[in-house]
């Protein structure tokens, strides 16, 4: 699977999605081939604040727990609920029924700090993460 | 390097950099299960401040179930034998599925971010099963054909007992599943935990999960008698000469007693049964 030219992607294997000042937010498709079939997402509520860098969520796959992380801060506006029960979207479609959250972001130029899609092919190409 | 989701790094990096600095080797008297998962948790959060990495060896008691960490114990256990023997639950800061703690060795392998360097879980697995695959043929003898580690993935609809299946995490020796093992990353520090079977109460497992599941035990694969200690040891030689570690041997510090101690009440469960799932960590 190609990664979306229309995406920002984070150093961390999150891609974002910017409309107006609203981002939508998910793993990549190699981060989600790399974790496996992942079995348990925990995501945060609405209203609740993210910090570009902390972690967000978590997620479980291959028995091991591992953290999300935030690619922008901002506040949570919208959860992908369906998540909780059936994680499957989030291994099969990535880039669509697969996405977390959206967050209002606090501070556009944090997008300064993402990859766009050419970039990230070639980060993750390079094994350097 | 800021945290990130694990899935990069080669294993060839990765087991380079476990022998770059020396580790600290951890035996821990027996104990109860929260306090074992509080030292577990607390020796992952001296990680993130840049500890050295840790190899621990511990064991239960009274024996414990340890659920994993989202497991929702609804399914799958009956608890009234779990209950009735006056064993504890716990819930583990690491992934998967329940585990009977008896008559067993569990191993721990805590690493800061530096030496973890983002390496992808399945990677991981799979360069510290080499370790452990030493560790097992050493134990086994010429009793045993070779330890495999690595199985299939896991599925959403898991057993709720670990040993009912031999995933990509675990080892199997002469046919069954004698060591289970599951991680958790934070902050991009590890925390790896595993139980080794030296022996098997095969009845209690029965009763407890409704049925064995693959386990096999140190004691059935080579017939004698394989203590705490022995296995300790034997392990802790293997991980040093697969590694090029240099161990020493060490023990908790006042502070991360007191943080085992806070953050043991966390991990305790109590009874729920069919009372619902308690609240993750």
């Amino acid at each position: 699977m190609t990664n979306p030219e229309d995406l920002r992607y984070s150093r961390s294997h999150e891609w974002v999605r910017v409309e107006d000042n609203r981002t939508t937010i998910g793993i990549t498709d190699y981060a989600q081939n790399e974790l496996g079939e992942l079995v348990y997402v925990e995501l945060p509520r609405v209203g609740q604040r993210v910090e570009k860098d902390q972690p967000f969520g978590v997620v479980e796959s291959v028995k091991a727990v591992a953290d999300l992380y935030a690619p922008v801060s901002g506040a949570v506006v919208a959860v992908n609920g369906a998540l909780a029960s059936d994680q499957t979207p989030i291994n099969e479609d990535p880039y669509g029924r697969g996405w977390m959250v959206v967050v209002e972001m606090s501070d556009p130029r944090e997008m300064d700090d993402l990859m766009t899609s050419e970039q990230y092919a070639t980060f993750v190409a390079s094994g350097a993460h | 390097m800021p945290p990130s989701l694990p899935v990069g790094l080669t294993e060839r990096a990765f087991a380079e950099r476990l022998g770059a600095r020396p580790w600290r080797l951890i035996r821990t008297d027996a104990a109860p299960g929260a306090w074992n998962m509080g030292v577990d948790v607390a020796l992952l959060e001296e990680a993130l401040r840049g500890g050295y990495p840790v190899l621990r060896f511990y064991a239960w008691e009274p024996p414990a179930i340890s659920l994993g960490r989202f497991q929702c114990p609804d399914a799958g256990i009956h608890w009234p034998a779990v209950r009735r023997r006056g064993w504890e639950v716990v819930r583990r800061p690491t992934g998967g599925r329940a585990v009977l703690h008896q008559h067993e060795l569990t191993y721990a392998v805590i690493l800061p971010s530096g030496v973890v360097g983002g390496i992808g879980v399945r990677r991981s697995y799979a360069v510290l099963a080499e370790g452990l695959r030493a560790g097992l043929a050493a134990l086994a003898g010429g009793a045993a054909g070779a330890a495999v580690c690595g199985g299939g993935a896991p599925t959403r609809h898991a057993p709720a007992n670990c040993f009912a299946q031999a995933l990509e995490a675990d080892c199997v020796l002469e046919g069954g599943k004698a060591l289970g093992s599951a991680q958790v990353r934070h902050g991009g520090a590890l925390l790896q935990h595993g139980s080794l079977l030296l022996d098997a109460d095969r009845d209690a497992w029965r009763e407890i999960f409704g049925s064995e599941g693959q386990l096999r035990s140190l004691r059935e694969i080579t017939g004698r008698k394989i203590t705490f200690c022995q296995a300790a040891a034997v392990l802790a030689q293997a991980f040093a000469d697969t590694w090029h570690l240099h161990l020493c041997s060490d023990a908790l510090t006042p502070a991360e007693m007191r943080a085992a101690e806070r953050e043991a009440a966390k991990w305790s469960v109590g009874w729920s049964g069919s009372a619902g799932c308690p609240p993750a960590q």
